[in-house]
């Protein structure tokens, strides 16, 4: 049974997100950025369906860092994007597409769509950054 | 878009919205189809004063 939150604007239900002291404001991606996410970055509905077969990794990166730049406001910004692909670590980038995808899509975040960019079994280079600067906003 | 809302605001709901709304909507028509069943059986074995005052309350 959807609630309120559900059918509310992407603005309403938009949620405030820590990182480094810094406060980013984190929202759903409307059907029409999906869509151009999906054109520029095809591997994408792939890792947002829950496979991750033969996507190269810096393709995965490219495309959650656009996600998150769409999410946080900038669809298309590529100054954003860029920020959201150098100043933040995978753990960052990990916890924004899980809140992104949650206020975007139903159902569940699928763990392709999070791990791109992960060494495959080393979680012990997840962790912040040091030394770098977070996304505008 | 077929529940009623314009495209254009459609391209502006989030997948999550939208199927919230499709939710919804199913919702609405499942209720009308009961009412319709409702109706259909009254007109089936009720009396001409139900058909009657079922139309006239539908106005």
């Amino acid at each position: 049974m959807p609630s309120l939150v559900d059918i509310a604007p992407p603005e309403i239900g938009a949620k405030e997100v820590e990182i480094r002291g810094k406060v980013l404001r984190v929202r759903g991606i409307a059907a029409v950025d999906w869509a151009a996410l999906y054109a520029r970055f095809p591997e994408l509905r792939i890792m947002v369906g829950g496979g991750s077969d033969d996507i190269d990794r810096l393709r995965a990166m490219m495309a959650q860092s656009a996600l998150i730049a769409a999410g946080t406001g900038d669809p298309g910004d590529p100054d954003a994007e860029r920020a959201a692909m150098s100043n933040l670590s995978a753990e960052e980038r990990q916890s924004l597409i899980e809140d992104i995808i949650r206020l975007s899509l139903p159902g569940d975040v699928f763990g392709p769509l999070l791990d791109a960019g992960l060494p495959n079994g080393h979680d012990a280079l997840r962790g912040a950054a040091p030394g770098t600067s977070l996304p505008r906003r | 878009m077929a529940a009623g809302h314009p495209p254009a605001a459609v391209w502006q709901y989030t997948p999550r919205q939208m199927q919230a709304y499709l939710f919804i909507a199913g919702r609405r028509k499942q209720r009308e189809h009961k009412e319709l069943l409702a109706l259909h059986a009254m007109a089936q074995r009720g009396d001409t004063k139900d058909i009657k005052k079922a139309l006239r309350d539908d106005g």
